[in-house]
Formats: structure tokens, sequence, C-alpha cells
């Protein structure tokens, strides 16, 4: 079951991934989607280490609130060192969706690069995947 | 009455025109207490699932829950009492970078929030580095789950006719400003 929820929580990832590199969404003027797209992958993969981590609660290893989430990454002893990064996409994502803030030129570009790509190299690396 | 003890997440929820929602997992005691049940002896309130956590709560009875509006307001004071030693923590931690400016508690159905207002240059992260440490280490030392986030905004990347007021919930409490 809960090699079942890795796996789920994978795919879910890779399939919003997917959606961001189809879509163009690097280059395109609605950025705040690309934000919202990458941070949704980013909350599969931390699921997908998460369903794993036998040791904490329940609530933690398979969260079904955004502070459950945040507060069993940072519990995590693997995700621990990337909560600065899933934090900044959970915030912009916060941005991009609740508030009229406008990213300027080379935000999401950044946060790809800065913070979802730790994230999903920290969790794929974990679970031994390409 | 079908009380049973199993494991499942506290979930509580308000039907009232209160309208207030409680959500409090953890692991360290439960009772559960199904919803037929409490949707006959407590029609205002109808919690589907309900472990009761805190080591410090009293054991729940048949006749406690006759009050079961008392109950609640009780499991409310002892989450406040956690959520205020926890903002006590950080506003120590952050309230000495210069970049906040000021610390605000949401509190909504499920979690209270905390948000944490800066001004820094926009989009320049690197401002909120410290601020996301102090959150890692309270989060990494809690022993229990406490219905808590956090939530950065920088004032400088508000559009010029858009004003702090505007995009902090009302019901806003500030906790610290400098």
């Amino acid at each position: 079951m809960i090699m079942g929820d890795t796996n789920f929580h994978i795919k879910k990832a890779e399939r919003n991934e997917q959606f961001f590199q189809s879509n163009n969404l690097r280059a395109s003027k609605f950025d705040e989607w690309g934000v919202v797209v990458l941070f949704y992958s980013a909350v599969h993969y931390v699921d997908a280490v998460l369903a794993r981590e036998t040791r904490l609660p329940p609530e933690w290893q398979h969260p079904q609130e955004h502070w459950e989430r945040n507060t069993g990454v940072a519990q995590s002893l693997t995700l621990g060192d990337i909560y600065k990064d899933y934090k900044l996409l959970y915030d912009r994502s916060l941005d991009a969706r609740y508030k009229c803030i406008s990213f300027k030129a080379g935000v999401l570009n950044n946060l790809e690069t800065t913070c979802f790509e730790p994230v999903k190299c920290c969790v794929r690396t974990f679970l031994k995947l390409p | 009455m079908a009380l049973k003890t199993e494991d499942r997440i506290i979930y509580a929820r308000s039907r009232g025109s209160r309208g207030w929602e409680l959500h409090y997992p953890s692991s360290i005691h439960h009772e559960v207490f199904w919803e037929e049940w409490l949707s006959t002896h407590a029609p205002r309130f109808r919690p589907i699932q309900m472990r009761f956590i805190y080591p410090d709560f009293p054991i729940i009875t048949e006749e406690s829950l006759k009050d079961y509006e008392s109950l609640l307001r009780g499991l409310l004071t002892i989450a406040s009492r956690d959520i205020g030693k926890v903002c006590r923590e950080y506003i120590e931690k952050i309230s000495k970078i210069e970049a906040v400016r000021e610390i605000l508690v949401v509190e909504a159905e499920k979690v209270t929030t905390v948000w944490t207002i800066i001004k820094a240059p926009p989009f320049e992260d690197s401002v909120r580095e410290p601020i996301y440490t102090a959150q890692l280490q309270i989060l990494r030392s809690l022993e229990r789950a406490i219905p808590i986030d956090f939530h950065i905004l920088n004032e400088s990347e508000l559009p010029s006719d858009e004003k702090l007021s505007d995009v902090i919930p009302s019901n806003a409490s500030s906790i610290w400003r400098r």
C-alpha cells in the first residue's frame, strides 16, 4: 500500500511536470500558473517520500492539509534539507493564486532551478529513480 | 451507543450558526466517536471522526459529551496554548531580522496561519532564508501536530494600487510590529 502511494504520487508529480513542459508555461505570459503547476508537482514529490516515512504519525505521513505536509517536510529526515525550497514554492503559489502580484521576468525560471529542481532531485535520489 | 477506540484522525465539524470546524490530528491518545451516535446526541455539531490527542485533556465520557460545546471549547483552549507558545518562539527568532516588519495571526476553521510581512526588494528571496530557518527549527521541534501554518508576504511586491490591508484577511491580529 505504501509503495502504491509512492508510485501514485510520483506519477502525479511527473504528470504535472509534463503539463508544465507541454504547455510551455516557462515562456507563457500566464507565468503565475507555471508557479502553481510547479508547486503541485512538488507537493506530489514530497508526498511520495512522506508515504514511506513510517516513523512519522499518520497525519504527517499522509497529509490532507498543507500545514500537515509542511510540518511533515520539516520533520522528515529525508526532506528537512529542502524545506526552504519547498516552502518558497508554497509561498509563491499562494502569491500566484490569491494575490495580484505580477511575477517579474525570470522569477519562474529561478523558482524552477533553485527550488523545484532541488525538491525533485532530493526525492528521486531517495527513491532511486532516474 | 457506538463508542469505539480506533486510530483515526480528529475531524469535528460544526453544523450550527457558529460555523467553526476543528481538525486536530496527532498520535498520542485517542477515542473515536461515531457520527451516528453524535448526530443523535449533539445535533448542533457533527463530528465525523474524532481522536482526542492531548494527554492533559480529560478522558471523554458519555457524561461530558452531553455538554459537547464545552468539550470542544476545552480542546480549543489547549490548542490555543500550543499555538501561543509557537508564536512566541517564532517572534523571538525572527523579530531581529531587519526585513521583518510585522507578524500577524489569522485564525481559520482548521488552521491558524502566521503571516510574516517583510519589506525587501521585490523577489529578493534570499531575505526569506533566515525566516524559513526559524520555521524549520520550530516545526522540527514539535512533538505533536499543532494546526499552524506560516506564510511570508513581501509588501514591496504588491501592485502600487493595492494595500497590505486589501490582501491580509480582515480577521488578522497583529502580534508583533517593528
